[in-house]
C-alpha cells in the first residue's frame, strides 16, 4: 500500500527559515505501526530523497495520534535566491509513494 | 498557586487574516481576562523583515484591530498584538500604530497604549557577538560581516515585556517581534498559572482556530486556564476541537512535536493528555515548562540581495521540450555571450536562474520524476543584480534571446516562447535573504526590548 493511501494528511512546512518539518498522519493505528516497524520513515531514505545529511535529520514517532515528523535543514534558506518553495508547503509530495506491507 | 481561571481569547492565528465578530462576541460573553493575537511569522518570507513592508493589508489589518479595540475597551480588558506588521521592526511598529491611532481617532476612544520595540542596534548586537554571547542554532550563524551588512536584525521577545506592560496598566500594547505564544502567557504567569499550563495554552491559543478539527475560516479561540489545566474551544458554532485536533496542532510548523524553546525555557509537552470535556471543548492536562538558566533570544536578520526581474513564457512545441535540457544550457550561454557584448569589460555580477513549471520546477534537482515529458512548459527566466536597471536589460535579452533560440530540426528563424505579457518581464524590485540562524545571551529579559507609554485620549 502507498503512503498516500494510508494517511489522514501528509503536510510539509517551513519550521523556521532554516529547517522543514513534514508531519504523517495515519489513518489507522496499524498503518502507523506498520511504517515504524518496516522503517519505511527512515534517516537514511529521508537522507536520500531529500539530498541532505542523514545526521541533520529528525524523526518523531507520536503514537498518541499516530503521526511521524521529520525534520530537516533546509537545502536553501527560505526565500533565498532559488529558493522555490517559500512556504516548504509541496515538499512531502515525493513520499506520497513510498511502499508499506500491510 | 491560584485558584482562579483565567480567560483569554485569541482572536485568529494572525492579525489581518480575520474572523467572525459573532465570535468575538461569543467570547465576550464568557468573560475574558485577555484578547490575544499574533502579528507575525517569518512564513511570508525575507522581503517583510527586509523592507519593513507587512504581508497582509492595511485595510484587513484595520478591520480586525477594530473588532479587537472594541471589545477590548468595552470590556475593560487588556488587548496585546505581538510581531507588529509581520515582522516586528520599528516600521512595522510605525506602521500598526498608524492603523491603531486612525481606529482611536474615528471611534474617539481612550486609553493606556504601551510599545514594546523589537528592532535592534546593529552596533550592540556586534559588541554582544564580540563577547561570545550570540550562539548560532544552525549554519550559517550570524557572524561580524552578515551583523554589520544586515538591512535589518529583530530579537524576539518573551512574556517579561508584556508582563511589565500588564504591571504598568496598559490597556492595549502592542509588540515588535514577540514569541507567539509569550503574547498569551504573560497575564496567566502574573497570575499565578503554573508555567506549563501558562505556556501550552498559549502555543495552542497563538494559531487562533487552527486547533480545530476542521478550521472552516480563520477565527477566535477560547482557552480557560486553571493552575494545573487549561481547556480550549473554537467560538466559531460549526467548528470543534477534538482531543486529535487538539493534540496534533502541537506539529504544526515546529520542528520538534515535544519541545518547543521559548525565550525562558523549553515548554515540554511529551506528558501531555487531552481529553474531551464535551463535543466541541478540550482539556489538556500534563504540560511542563523548564526553566532555561539563562534568557536566550532568537534573532532574525534580512540583508538585501539585489533587485530582480522575471519573465514568464510557455513552451508548447514537442520538438524543444523534447531537449529542453540541452535548449536551456545554449540559453544559458546565449546569455552569458550577451552580457559580455553588452556590458564589455563592466560585465556585472548577476544571478541567472531558470524554473521549468511542467518539469522539476518545484523540486528542484532532487525531483525524482526524471523522464516525464510533458506537452507544454511553463518557463519563468530570473535575473538578480544590484539594480534594477541592470537586471531589467538582462533580463530584456535572456528573453529575446529564449525567443529565437534554434534548434537543429528547425530551418529559418523560428519563434519558440509563448510571451503572456508585453512588456514581457516583471520589475519584482528589491528582494532579501534571511541570514543567521542565532539566538544572544543575555541576564536581563528587558535589555532589548524597550517599551514606552502613551496616553491616547479620545483619539488623540
Amino acid at each position: 500500500m502507498k503512503l498516500k493511501d494510508m494517511t489522514n494528511l501528509v503536510r510539509s512546512k517551513n519550521a523556521g527559515p532554516f529547517e522543514i518539518t513534514i508531519d504523517i498522519m495515519f489513518s489507522e493505528p496499524r498503518f502507523y505501526r506498520g511504517t515504524i516497524k518496516q522503517k519505511v520513515i527512515s534517516p537514511e531514505k529521508i537522507a536520500k530523497i531529500y539530498g541532505v545529511s542523514e545526521q541533520l535529520i529528525r524523526i518523531f514517532s507520536i503514537p498518541s495520534i499516530h503521526a511521524i515528523k521529520v525534520s530537516f535543514p533546509r537545502n536553501i534558506i527560505q526565500g533565498s535566491i532559488g529558493d522555490a518553495d517559500n512556504h516548504g508547503g509541496q515538499q512531502y509530495a515525493p513520499l506520497l509513494d513510498l511502499e508499506v506491507d500491510v | 498557586m491560584s485558584n482562579s481561571a483565567v480567560r483569554i481569547i485569541a482572536a485568529s492565528g494572525v492579525l489581518g487574516s480575520g474572523f467572525r465578530e459573532s465570535s468575538m462576541q461569543r467570547g465576550l460573553a464568557l468573560k475574558p481576562h485577555l484578547i490575544g493575537c499574533d502579528a507575525g511569522s517569518t512564513d511570508p518570507g525575507p522581503y517583510y523583515l527586509g523592507s519593513g513592508d507587512s504581508a497582509f493589508p492595511t485595510a484587513s489589518i484595520k478591520r480586525d484591530l477594530s473588532i479587537m479595540m472594541k471589545a477590548s475597551l468595552g470590556a475593560k480588558i487588556p488587548l496585546i498584538v505581538g510581531s507588529a506588521c509581520t515582522a516586528g521592526g520599528h516600521p512595522h511598529i510605525l506602521k500598526l500604530k498608524m492603523i491603531l491611532l486612525e481606529i482611536a481617532r474615528e471611534n474617539n476612544m481612550s486609553f493606556k497604549l504601551a510599545i514594546i520595540q523589537a528592532e535592534q542596534n546593529k552596533d550592540k548586537i556586534l559588541e554582544f557577538f564580540h563577547a561570545g554571547k550570540i550562539k548560532t542554532l544552525s549554519l550559517p550563524g550570524l557572524d561580524h560581516n552578515s551583523i554589520s551588512g544586515a538591512t535589518r536584525i529583530v530579537a524576539m521577545m518573551g512574556a517579561e515585556p508584556f508582563m511589565q506592560a500588564l504591571t504598568n496598566k496598559a490597556d492595549i500594547i502592542i509588540a515588535g517581534r514577540a514569541s507567539d505564544c509569550a503574547i498569551f502567557s504573560a497575564l496567566p504567569l502574573m497570575r499565578g498559572i503554573s508555567p506549563g499550563v501558562a505556556w501550552h495554552a498559549a502555543k495552542i491559543l497563538e494559531c487562533g482556530a487552527a486547533s480545530a478539527a476542521h478550521r472552516v475560516t480563520p477565527d477566535c479561540l477560547f482557552a480557560e486556564l486553571k493552575y494545573d489545566n487549561f481547556e480550549v474551544e473554537p467560538l466559531g458554532m460549526d467548528m470543534v476541537c477534538t482531543p486529535q485536533s487538539v493534540a496534533a496542532h502541537s506539529l504544526y510548523e515546529n520542528s520538534d512535536p515535544f519541545k518547543l524553546t521559548e525565550p525562558s525555557g523549553v515548554i515540554d509537552i511529551s506528558k501531555a493528555e487531552y481529553c474531551a470535556v464535551n463535543d466541541r471543548r478540550v482539556r489538556v492536562t500534563g504540560s511542563r515548562f523548564l526553566n532555561a538558566k539563562k534568557y536566550t533570544f532568537k534573532l532574525e536578520g534580512a540583508k538585501l540581495a539585489g533587485y530582480q526581474s522575471v519573465f514568464f513564457g510557455g513552451i508548447r512545441d514537442p520538438l524543444i521540450i523534447s531537449q529542453i535540457d540541452d535548449w536551456i544550457s545554449k540559453l544559458r550561454n546565449k546569455v552569458a555571450d550577451r552580457v559580455i557584448d553588452v556590458f564589455s569589460k563592466k560585465a556585472p555580477y548577476y544571478h541567472f536562474n531558470v524554473a521549468l513549471y511542467g518539469k522539476n520546477a518545484v523540486m528542484g534537482p532532487i525531483e525524482p520524476i526524471k523522464d516525464s515529458t510533458p506537452h507544454e512548459l511553463g518557463l519563468i527566466l530570473e535575473v538578480t543584480s544590484h539594480c534594477q536597471e541592470t537586471s531589467n536589460t538582462i533580463i530584456s535579452m535572456a528573453r529575446h534571446q529564449a525567443l529565437h533560440l534554434s534548434i537543429p530540426e528547425w530551418s529559418g528563424l523560428i519563434t519558440g516562447v509563448a510571451c503572456r505579457y508585453s512588456p514581457p518581464f516583471l520589475e519584482r524590485g528589491e528582494v532579501y535573504e534571511f541570514i543567521g540562524n542565532s539566538i544572544i545571551e543575555t541576564e536581563d529579559p528587558l535589555e532589548f526590548f524597550p517599551c514606552k507609554m502613551f496616553e491616547i485620549k479620545e483619539g488623540k
